[in-house]
Order: C-alpha cells, then sequence, then structure tokens
C-alpha cells in the first residue's frame, strides 16, 4: 500500500544521519560508503561480464546465499546458482556430467524450460557459469545476482 | 414454435435481454452495449456487481452511480473500467485462473474463498499450499489480499466484487522469496496454472545489469512465462510503482518521476504489461510512476486518508479502491486503530455496519491499478482463451481510452510550473516556459520534463504518465470475440530480440591507438557534456515494425543522476527515456554496467531509417535536500556529490558507451 508521504514529512522530525552499518546488518539494496567497504580490507573479486563484483565476508554462518558488493558498492545477493534457457534440460543435464566445477544441484523447471544449477560457492558459480557459456554458445546463461529488494507498491 | 407459445415468451425475452443488455458503461467511455443472450447462469447471472453490498464504493467499475459522487471535491471528472456491459453478457473471468505474487493472500476470507485455488498457491514459508501472509510486517501482510479482491472476489452477495468474480484466484507470498523467481513465475507446478499472473511490486532503486552474465534474473524468468498457456504464453501485469513524489529528488514539488519504472528490468520485457494508476478525478494518481515503459493505466486512487470512507478532500486527497482484507479487526488494513471509520469497522448504511468484522479494507497506488487490469485480462480471455500474450497486449492498447489530455498544462500540488515545462540545465529549475518535442536538439540548454500525449506514425497515441491510456473492459471483450471469429488477427511468435549494438562512445582524452571495436560507433571526445542536449549520433534499422526501442548505459565517472535519454524515430516521434535529476543524484551514482531503458512510445511504427540519440545532461554540481525514509525515519541529507571536475577544475576523465537495439514485432 501507498503511504502518503505528504503525511509523514509533516509529522516526523527531520532528524538521524544515516548510521554506520554493523556487518550483520546489510542488506540487498543497500549502498555503502568507500570507508564502510574498507573495513573489510581486500575482498575477493571477479570480473564478470564487464561487471566488477566483489565477495563480502559471510554474515551468516549456514546462508545459501553470498553476499556481494557490485562496482557502486550496493549490496547483492546470490544463491550461487547458475540458470539457464534456450537449451534443452537433457544437453544441459549431460553437460553437466562432463564439467568442472559440479554443481550441487540440478532444477529443471518444465513448463518454463529454466534449468538451475546450484554450486557450493559463488567462485565455483563464476566457473560453472564460464564453463556452461563456452559449451552452449546459442543458450542464455546467466548468474542470477539481486541488487534491489522488491517491495510492495 | 406455435404462434401463441411465441407471444407468450416475448415478456420473458424482453425482460432476460434488458438484463443483460442494458447499454450502462463508464462515464466518458463505451457505446452502448448491443443486447446479447446471457451466457450465464445462477442467482447473479448477468447482473452487475449492483448485487454486492460494497459496490457502490467500487467506482473502478461503475462511476457513475458510485457514493463518492457527492463529494465533487474529491469526485468528478473521471471514468470507470466500463466492465459493466461485459458482466451483463455473463462474462466474469470463468475459465480464467489468476495467480498473485505478493506478500500472500488469505484465501479463507468470505468473498475470495468461493473462487479460491490451493493448487495454484504456494506458501514459501511454511511449505504448505495455504498463503496467509505472514504478519511479521503488518503494513505489508494484507497487500496480496486487497490485490486479490480487486481481481476476484466473488458475486455473492457478500462484500465488494472483483472485475473477474469467477475466476479463479491463487496467492503466493512470493516478497517473502524473493529467490523463487523460477519457482513463481511459471516453473512450479502450482504456478504453471497460472494464466494471468498479478505484480504488484517492483524495485526500481538500482541500476541492475541488463542482458548481461551477471544480472536479475527476472529477465530469463520472464522470458519463460511465453511458454505456459501451451506456448500462447501467461499475461504478466505488473505496476509500474509509487515514485512520482518529492523525496530523493529533492523536498520541492515533483515535476517527474523520480525513480524511472525501466529500473526494475523485469518490466523491459515485451511480455510484461507495466501498469501506471489513475485516481477517481480521471488524473494520474498523484504518485504514480512515469515512464517510456508504461502499457496503460488502471484505477489506483489517491490515499483515502479521511472521511468515512476515504473520500475527505484533505492535502489533495480522494478515494482508492475497496477490496477484500485479512480476516478480523486485529490484522490487516481494516483494524481497530485505523485511519477512518470504515477501516474501523465503525461505519453503518440504512442501520447496516459495512464492515462489522474487518473483512473488507481499500488500498491504493500502482498496487492497486494493477489487479484492475489482471481483472480486465481474466475477462478478456475468458471471452477468448485462445488469445496469445501479444493478442493480449493489442487489445489492452487497442480498447484503450486517452485520459487527461492536457496534463503537461497542469502543476503538481504546491508547485506553480506546469508539468511540460523546460527545466533548465545549468540550474536545474523548472522555468514557466512550456517544451515540445523540438526542444530535444542538440545545443539545448533546457528540456521538456514531460512530453504529454503524443500521435505516433502508426497512429497510436502515448504518454509516459498512461501509456496507450485507460483501457475499456467492453471494447476489450468485443475484440476479444473478434479475434475468435478471425483467427488470423492472432499473433502468435514472438518479437524479434537482437543483441544490444554498440551506438557511441565517449571520453575526455584522445583515444591512445585506433580501436577497431569502435569504427562504426560515434565516438566524442572532450569533457563529458554537461548543461546541454546532446545529439549522440544516429543509428539506421532495416524494414520492420517497431516493438520496443532499447538504450543500454555503461560508465564511469560519469554522474547517472544527471544524464537523461532521449529518442527521435526516423518517423519524427520522440521519447523520453530517462529524465536527468532523477534519484541517482540523491546518491552520486557515476559507475554503472548494462543500464538499460525501454520505450514503447515508437509501437507499430516502420523501423526503417535514421534513428537519433540524445543524451540530456544537467549540472551535476549543484546539490539536492534530499528525503528518505529508513527504518521508519524520516532522514533528510544532502545528495551525495558527484563532481564534474577534479580538485584542480579540471573536467574529469570518463568513459560511457551507449548501446542500442530495436525489438521488432
Amino acid at each position: 500500500m501507498k503511504k502518503n508521504c505528504r503525511y509523514l514529512f509533516g509529522l516526523l522530525g527531520f532528524s538521524l544521519a544515516l548510521a554506520g552499518h554493523p556487518a550483520w546488518a546489510l542488506t540487498v539494496g543497500q549502498k555503502l560508503s568507500a570507508e564502510e567497504i574498507a573495513q573489510w580490507g581486500e575482498l575477493p573479486a571477479y570480473d564478470i561480464g564487464g561487471s566488477q563484483i566483489r565477495v563480502l565476508p559471510s554474515q551468516q554462518p549456514g546462508s545459501e546465499a553470498t553476499l556481494l558488493l557490485n562496482a557502486q558498492g550496493v549490496v547483492g545477493s546470490s544463491r550461487n546458482e547458475v540458470s539457464i534457457s534456450d537449451a534443452p534440460a537433457e544437453r544441459v543435464r549431460e553437460l553437466v556430467q562432463r564439467t568442472l566445477p559440479r554443481p550441487l544441484s540440478v532444477q529443471h523447471y518444465e513448463p518454463t524450460g529454466i534449468t538451475v544449477l546450484r554450486y557450493a560457492d559463488f567462485g565455483q558459480a563464476v566457473e560453472g557459469l564460464n564453463a556452461l557459456k563456452a559449451a552452449l554458445p546459442g543458450a542464455k546463461v546467466r548468474l542470477p545476482v539481486q541488487f534491489g529488494k522488491r517491495v510492495p507498491y | 414454435m406455435n404462434k401463441k407459445l411465441r407471444y407468450c415468451l416475448l415478456p420473458l425475452i424482453a425482460s432476460t435481454l434488458a438484463a443483460c443488455g442494458d447499454g450502462g458503461g463508464s462515464v466518458g467511455g463505451g457505446q452502448p452495449t448491443p443486447q446479447t443472450a446471457c451466457a450465464e447462469t445462477g442467482d447473479y447471472a448477468c447482473r452487475t456487481g449492483e448485487t454486492e453490498p460494497l459496490y457502490t464504493f467500487q467506482w473502478a467499475l461503475n462511476y457513475a452511480a458510485s457514493y463518492f459522487n457527492a463529494f465533487p471535491e474529491t469526485f468528478g471528472g473521471g471514468l470507470d473500467l466500463n466492465v459493466e456491459p461485459v458482466h451483463r453478457q455473463g462474462i466474469k473471468g470463468q475459465g480464467v485462473n489468476v495467480l498473485v505474487l505478493d506478500s500472500g493472500t488469505d484465501l479463507r476470507n468470505e468473498d475470495l474463498l468461493p473462487n479460491a485455488d490451493f493448487d495454484m498457491s504456494w506458501n514459501f514459508l511454511t511449505q504448505q499450499n495455504d498463503p496467509y501472509p505472514s504478519l511479521v510486517k503488518p503494513d505489508d501482510a494484507p497487500h496480496g489480499t486487497a490485490v486479490a479482491g480487486m481481481i476476484a472476489a466473488a458475486q455473492n452477495g457478500k462484500g465488494v466484487m472483483g472485475i473477474a468474480p469467477q475466476a479463479k484466484i491463487g496467492g503466493a507470498n512470493f516478497l517473502d522469496a524473493s529467490a523463487e523467481v523460477f519457482a513463481s513465475y511459471g516453473g512450479a507446478p502450482w504456478s504453471s496454472k497460472a494464466h494471468v499472473f498479478n505484480a504488484s511490486y517492483g524495485a526500481d532503486r538500482s541500476t541492475a545489469p541488463y542482458e548481461s552474465d551477471v544480472g536479475n534474473e527476472e529477465t530469463i524468468a520472464g522470458r519463460g512465462l511465453k511458454k505456459l498457456r501451451d506456448g500462447k504464453g501467461a499475461v504478466f501485469i505488473k505496476a509500474a510503482g509509487n515514485s512520482f513524489e518529492p523525496g530523493l529528488c529533492g523536498r520541492g514539488p515533483a515535476y517527474f518521476d523520480c525513480t524511472n519504472p525501466a529500473n526494475d528490468v523485469l518490466v523491459l520485457e515485451s511480455n510484461i504489461i507495466t501498469v501506471a494508476a489513475l485516481n477517481a478525478q480521471g488524473r494520474a494518481s498523484s504518485y504514480s510512476s512515469a515512464g517510456s515503459v508504461v502499457w496503460v493505466t488502471g484505477m489506483g486512487g489517491e490515499f483515502g486518508g479521511s472521511g468515512n470512507y476515504g473520500e475527505g478532500g484533505a492535502d489533495n486527497d480522494g478515494p482508492t479502491i475497496f477490496s477484500t482484507d485479512l480476516r478480523g479487526c486485529i490484522h490487516g488494513y481494516s483494524r481497530g486503530n485505523a485511519g477512518t471509520p470504515y477501516l474501523r469497522g465503525q461505519t453503518e448504511r440504512n442501520g447496516k455496519p459495512d464492515n462489522p468484522d474487518c473483512d473488507y479494507a481499500y488500498m491504493n497506488g500502482t498496487s492497486a491499478a494493477t489487479p484492475t487490469i489482471s481483472g480486465v485480462a481474466a475477462l478478456i480471455l475468458s471471452a477468448n482463451p485462445a488469445l496469445t500474450w501479444r493478442d493480449m497486449r493489442d487489445i489492452l492498447r487497442a480498447s484503450a481510452r486517452k485520459v487527461d489530455a492536457d496534463y503537461i498544462h497542469g502543476s503538481p500540488y504546491g508547485g506553480t510550473m506546469r508539468y511540460g515545462a523546460l527545466q533548465d540545465l545549468s540550474t536545474n529549475q523548472p522555468t514557466d516556459k512550456m517544451g515540445s518535442p523540438a526542444d530535444i536538439r542538440d545545443g539545448a540548454q533546457a528540456f521538456p520534463m514531460d512530453l504529454g500525449w503524443q500521435k505516433n506514425a502508426a497512429g497510436y497515441e502515448y504518454s509516459n504518465w498512461y501509456g496507450f491510456g485507460v483501457p475499456d473492459a467492453e471494447k476489450a471483450v468485443a475484440l476479444a470475440l473478434e479475434y475468435g471469429k478471425n483467427p488470423k488477427l492472432s499473433r502468435s511468435g514472438d518479437v524479434q530480440i537482437p543483441d544490444f549494438s554498440d551506438f557511441a562512445y565517449l571520453q575526455r582524452d584522445d583515444l591512445d591507438d585506433p580501436d577497431p571495436d569502435l569504427e562504426n560507433v560515434h565516438v566524442r571526445i572532450g569533457p563529458f557534456p554537461y548543461q546541454r542536449v546532446t545529439s549522440l549520433g544516429t543509428f539506421k534499422s532495416g524494414a520492420q515494425t517497431v516493438d520496443q526501442l532499447q538504450v543500454r548505459l555503461s560508465g564511469e565517472n560519469v554522474c547517472l543522476g544527471s544524464l537523461g535519454i532521449a529518442a527521435k524515430s526516423p518517423a519524427g516521434t520522440v521519447s523520453l527515456l530517462k529524465l536527468p535529476n532523477d534519484h541517482f543524484k540523491a546518491y552520486g551514482v557515476n559507475q554503472f554496467t548494462d543500464y538499460a531503458l525501454g520505450s514503447f512510445a515508437f509501437y507499430g511504427e516502420p523501423a526503417q531509417g535514421d534513428w537519433e540519440i540524445f543524451a540530456i545532461a544537467s549540472n551535476p554540481d549543484t546539490q539536492i535536500e534530499v528525503a528518505e525514509i529508513i527504518n521508519n525515519v524520516l532522514v533528510v541529507r544532502p545528495s551525495d556529490p558527484c563532481p564534474s571536475t577534479d580538485g584542480n577544475g579540471q573536467p574529469l576523465n570518463f568513459h560511457l558507451i551507449v548501446e542500442t537495439r530495436l525489438i521488432a514485432q
């Protein structure tokens, strides 16, 4: 539901500055300053199709998601997955058997013809992306990352 | 049949036809309905929502007879979706499955349960098929229940009536499991049942890479929707957003949308129908996001912040869209501490309480406008289930009515300039001079903030605020039936989506070496051309028909919040794809990769000829005061700097890559 911000502007005081972000409070879509990012020191970095992506230290042990930073310092989230469309599922399955690294799981969404491979970590997902792109030139092979949080309108 | 019997039947036939084929229709829309036989049986056969006790508040279904007519300060000059002639034909969404991807849905509400399909539903938190929402976020929890009721609340003598009151409705709490895109967008057995998806949500704040190795999964998932319905494609209706408001673009009155709907890359897919919102006065809802990816407009209302039923006129407000709510007075929009008597369950008419159990509420937003169009889509598919996703898009467009014809001469609440005025590119302030497409030219130092309604070379009128306008359900269903009689009208093939092509390259310093990749690219060397409109060059297209133009940008040390993009087609139609001084200025964004924009303003035009692309660059060195709500607290701060010069006053080095592609029909 859309809130009338005109009311909020009238009711609430103009206060607070953006506070520092402790590591455990990171959320998708949040933009971090250079100073905040510097607290982590050097981060593992990847160039994925021209996008510079850095991997943040794990925030929650056991989490399936990897938190990332794009070049603008915006926090994103990956499930260490590679998605493939425009390729027959059997061809993808066969390819996965002889391509390294091996994914932890393969899920094929039959009605929409999309296959999703889940890897052990982000680095393996990047390796998997590169290997599958090379092996499936006609397919759409992507490494999905969410940089914005969907909200109700 | 003997003569005597024929005479006896005449009164019965006459009364049946009267019930089914009344002229009715919307204010400002539609011809009288031809009298046709009723295709429906039962107590409510071919009857409109007049059978439902709260129908008088549902101005999107019957504007002329609405309760709100008694409040001219906030109601008048508007229109409805002209659904009553369709309902009188007995077309009410039968056979159509609509899936609400949202916060979850209380499918056991008395007005939803008759149409609920739990096999088309999923709860990602419980892993069960009852999508009742999580109550952790009380303001979001009822959202999906309100959306569902607008589409398919039953006609049962209770509460409200959905636009497609016999459509089957399912729900999923997708917003609690945003990573589950592939399952939710038709990949799972439950979601693959859906014929129409309603997406009253979005993410329009970031520069998500588009068609990139790394990026938003919705691009692939969105295209997968075309395989559903045995290859005819599911219909996906998506909200444009609610960012036409002061805040991230400064605290003054809003003259243009602060965040571009195209920032949510899903809407760049041609099979996604993006919906803006109209209020009860026939104008854009004050918050409704505008942009060249909007396809049509539905009914969203204003805020309903005062009066008994949200009719109060304080602060330029007005009524919203009535619907179902989470059951009971503890949770939901209707609850004991809500803002109006109706939402507190305290109103009554004719001695009867309207909402005694708080099972009904009202809601605004493009979130509300979207299900009004999903409901119309369900009526259209009910009339002709053979339609493809492309047919649906064409029918909605062809049935749409131009509204608010002169809006660019209006002004925002509290503002003195006009929406279509020129904005000075050095001061970043609107002026008192009106603009026009002719102001988009190389060397101009001001640009029009909006171009209003423009007729393109295909004869279609388009506006960044309204898309092609407000669909007329009666006309749309008539078109659907016409497609049924003449299947040659239907378009089953996909649109043609080529790869992006390099178009222009800009940087400050001379190129070190000749770059073969730039041979066919417009290269511009020198300081970034801020504070002016710059033609970036032209590209040629072949003999095709336009579906959508897309432009993709990658840059470093370029102030994205000070950069707008416009395009001119070979036929001379101009479209504003992105305005400068948008919310990216608030964050000082100066680095972006594969950030994409789209425009449907050229839809149906011949593509052949020269297309010209313009940069509209404002002054990045001015600061604005930004207001944003963080954790329910209003934060006011200066915009983050994005300087155009270095510490010595020299223009910064930079690079900007511009790519284009034409998606053809």
